[in-house]
């Protein structure tokens, strides 16, 4: 990676998705880099490169929900568009109200994903940089 | 009379001779000693003749009479002699004195001869003493004769005894037959009038195998009148589809192989509509024995079988519902685990689509998007293939299934659920186990119902590690034996009781219907199914099913 370059985050943690995923949004010209999971990405050095999370809901370990929980604790403001296989209007609307750019259904559309990741990138210009005033603890532990 | 005496004084007169006493010369001494001995021997003499006179009165059976009158003439004669002896001493009348024993000399010849003549009859007389041991034989021989007499009245004592016995105990006879006639014809009357009201049908088939009698009830169940009966038999108002095992069953009766036996079967009435019936035949008697045929009981279970029909029926559905509510709970897994191949399979495209709408692209990098494209189609037919074979509404049908196969196909379906809920499994599944005949989608059904309890059981568990194990093996009475454990918050005393309980249920959600469905499921399959606490935390359910005995042939899943 580039360093200084925007930098968007996928972090999901079936394989093939995560592939896949990792294609599209580079065949959209961005640079990509992917996680397994939420600890992996808590983990890296690379929260202050993500300029959009593309965040997977269900994950064994820490769920998307719980990384955005925490992310927000921590003041870090990336904008997080989420992934998920299952609908679930309960988790969709706290997503939502917590901030999230959007929430698309697997299989998403890609115009749908790519006007997404024009919104978050739109977000993340307005809010600067993102703020990271503290390492989460977790990371620590992965 | 002086004519007479001077006649006799003239025999006797004859004077010339001198007494006998002048040759003694008078001595008085030696006349004495004559006279006396003389005198002494004529009274001697004269007393004999009496004694045998008394003798021969008294013993009036003597035989030699004869001969014992003439020794008493001879002995008289003897003793006159004598008597002459004495006589003649003092008178000298020896013409007399010769007479006289002239006279006692022919007596004593007649005697003589006479004893001769019968001394061969006196010798063949018996003696005192073999008439003594003659009369101890005669007595000994009339003892005996009076003790077999004896032994004689007593034993006809005895028969007249018995025959008096045997008269009164025929007569005793007698009247309890009687007794018996009556209460058998009482009880014949009263088995006639069971057997004409009873309710259920009963019929009487002979070695022929024809209906000999049947009831009423029976008539009307089949529709058929006696008369009719009477040309039919068990077998031929059978449903055709029965009629073997009727034959078969009618021919062990008959043969005597079988003592009873209960069916249930169907007949054809009459008018061609068919009945169940069941058809108790509680004893089949001698064929030599007076009871003519086999008394058969049968009762008409036609609304019983339809109402069983229908709960089978009912419960199939309910095991399918409770099925299908399973799935339901796995569902959002399902729902997940289709929707990633699907996203992967849509991004990949539109990736794909989009690079090769560039100027120059890149055909290697297209080609494994397409690779993948086609492995992540695979991967959701895969999860729609499974969910296939366990919701499809197919008819209950038992085959040989590999237990370790059906375990580990559940443990692919929820395997995105046991994912989610951060359950690791631990399989301990023993290798060449015989097949079971079940019908797997419904042993499948019950595993995944315990599958779906231990992960939900372990869900609040925050303090250990969620760990789902599923064991196989065979138990101590070679039966199949799954155990599916868990390290949840375990059984509930109280509850463990009620967990088979239909809507018993500990979950906020739960309907109470998977553990009762589960169970009633393995007991169909010959099997048992229970709970226990686990090893260290939560419970452990098992359950049994019968092995077959040949080795697995591993059947495969859906279709």
């Amino acid at each position: 990676m580039v360093d200084g370059q925007r930098v968007v985050m996928i972090v999901d943690d079936d394989e093939p998705v995560r592939k896949a995923t990792r294609r599209l949004v580079k065949s959209f010209g961005f640079v990509v880099e992917t996680f397994a999971s939420a600890e992996d990405f808590l983990g890296s050095d690379r929260l202050d490169k993500t300029s959009c999370l593309i965040l997977d809901v269900k994950m064994p370990g820490m769920s998307g929900i719980e990384l955005q929980r925490h992310l927000i604790a921590s003041d870090c403001r990336i904008p997080i568009v989420f992934v998920t296989g299952f609908a679930d209007d309960r988790m969709h609307s706290e997503a939502m109200q917590a901030g999230a750019v959007g929430v698309l259904l697997k299989p998403f559309r890609e115009d749908d994903l790519l006007d997404c990741l024009h919104l978050a990138l739109k977000q993340n210009n307005l809010n600067g940089s993102n703020s990271v005033h503290h390492t989460p603890g977790i990371a620590t532990e992965t | 009379m002086r004519d007479m005496g001077s006649a006799v004084s003239a025999f006797l007169s004859e004077q010339d001779y001198m007494p006998h006493g002048m040759c003694f010369l008078w001595q008085p001494e030696l006349i004495s000693l004559h006279a006396t001995s003389d005198a002494l021997i004529a009274i001697s003499y004269y007393s004999m003749p009496i004694a045998l006179a008394y003798f021969l009165l008294k013993r009036t059976d003597f035989v030699f009479r004869g001969i014992f009158v003439l020794s008493a003439l001879f002995i008289l004669a003897c003793g006159t002699t004598h008597v002459m002896g004495i006589w003649t001493l003092w008178r000298p009348d020896y013409w007399l004195d010769g007479g006289i024993k002239l006279i006692t000399a022919v007596v004593s010849i007649g005697t003589a001869f006479a004893m001769w003549r019968v001394m061969p009859l006196a010798l063949a007389l018996p003696s005192t003493r073999q008439l003594e041991q003659a009369n101890g034989a005669l007595q000994s021989e009339m003892g005996e004769r009076r003790r077999a007499e004896q032994a004689l009245r007593m034993a006809n004592d005895e028969l007249e005894r018995r025959v008096a016995e045997r008269t009164a105990s025929l007569e005793d006879e007698v009247r309890q037959r009687r007794r018996t006639e009556q209460t058998l014809r009482a009880s014949e009357e009263r088995w006639r009038s069971m057997f004409e009201a009873s309710a259920v049908g009963i019929a009487l088939t002979d070695k022929h195998r024809r209906f000999v009698a049947a009831n009423e009830a029976f008539q009307r169940m089949t529709g058929y009148a006696i008369e009719e009966l009477r040309s039919l038999g068990p077998v031929e108002i059978t449903h055709e589809d029965d009629r073997e095992a009727t034959r078969e069953a009618l021919d062990e009766a008959l043969a005597g192989r079988r003592r009873d036996y209960h069916v249930e079967k169907r007949y054809v009435r009459k008018d061609g509509t068919a009945i169940w019936v069941r058809v108790s035949t509680a004893r089949a008697p001698d064929l030599n024995s007076e009871l003519e045929g086999i008394p058969s009981i049968v009762e008409d279970i036609t609304e019983r079988k339809h109402a069983e029909d229908a709960l089978h029926a009912a419960r199939d559905a309910l095991v399918r519902v409770s099925r299908l509510t399973t799935m339901g709970e796995l569902s959002t897994s399902i729902a997940h685990e289709i929707n990633q191949p699907l996203a992967a399979i849509a991004a990949n495209s539109s990736a794909c689509r989009r690079l090769l709408a560039g100027a120059t692209p890149d055909l290697d990098e297209a080609r494994e998007m397409v690779d993948d494209i086609s492995t992540d189609a695979v991967r959701a037919s895969e999860v729609i293939r499974r969910i296939r074979g366990i919701v499809k509404n197919a008819a209950p049908d038992r085959a040989p299934v590999d237990i370790n196969h059906a375990l580990k196909e559940v443990l692919a379906l929820a395997r995105h659920e046991i994912h989610r809920q951060n359950v690791s499994v631990q399989t301990n599944l023993h290798s060449g186990l015989q097949p079971v005949q079940a019908d797997r989608i419904q042993l499948q059904q019950v595993v995944l119902n315990l599958v779906m309890n231990a992960i939900d059981a372990m869900r609040t568990i925050t303090d250990r590690t969620h760990v789902l194990t599923i064991s196989s093996r065979l138990d101590d009475q070679a039966n199949i034996l799954v155990s599916v454990e868990d390290t949840g918050a375990g059984l509930d005393p109280g509850a463990r009781e009620h967990i088979f309980d239909t809507f018993f249920t500990t979950k906020a959600n739960g309907l109470g219907m998977g553990l009762s469905i589960s169970n009633s499921i393995v007991r169909a399959h010959g099997g048992h199914l229970w709970a226990e606490t686990g090893s260290s935390f939560g419970a452990v359910f098992r359950f049994t099913l019968p092995a077959m005995p040949q080795p697995a042939t591993t059947e495969a899943f859906g279709g």
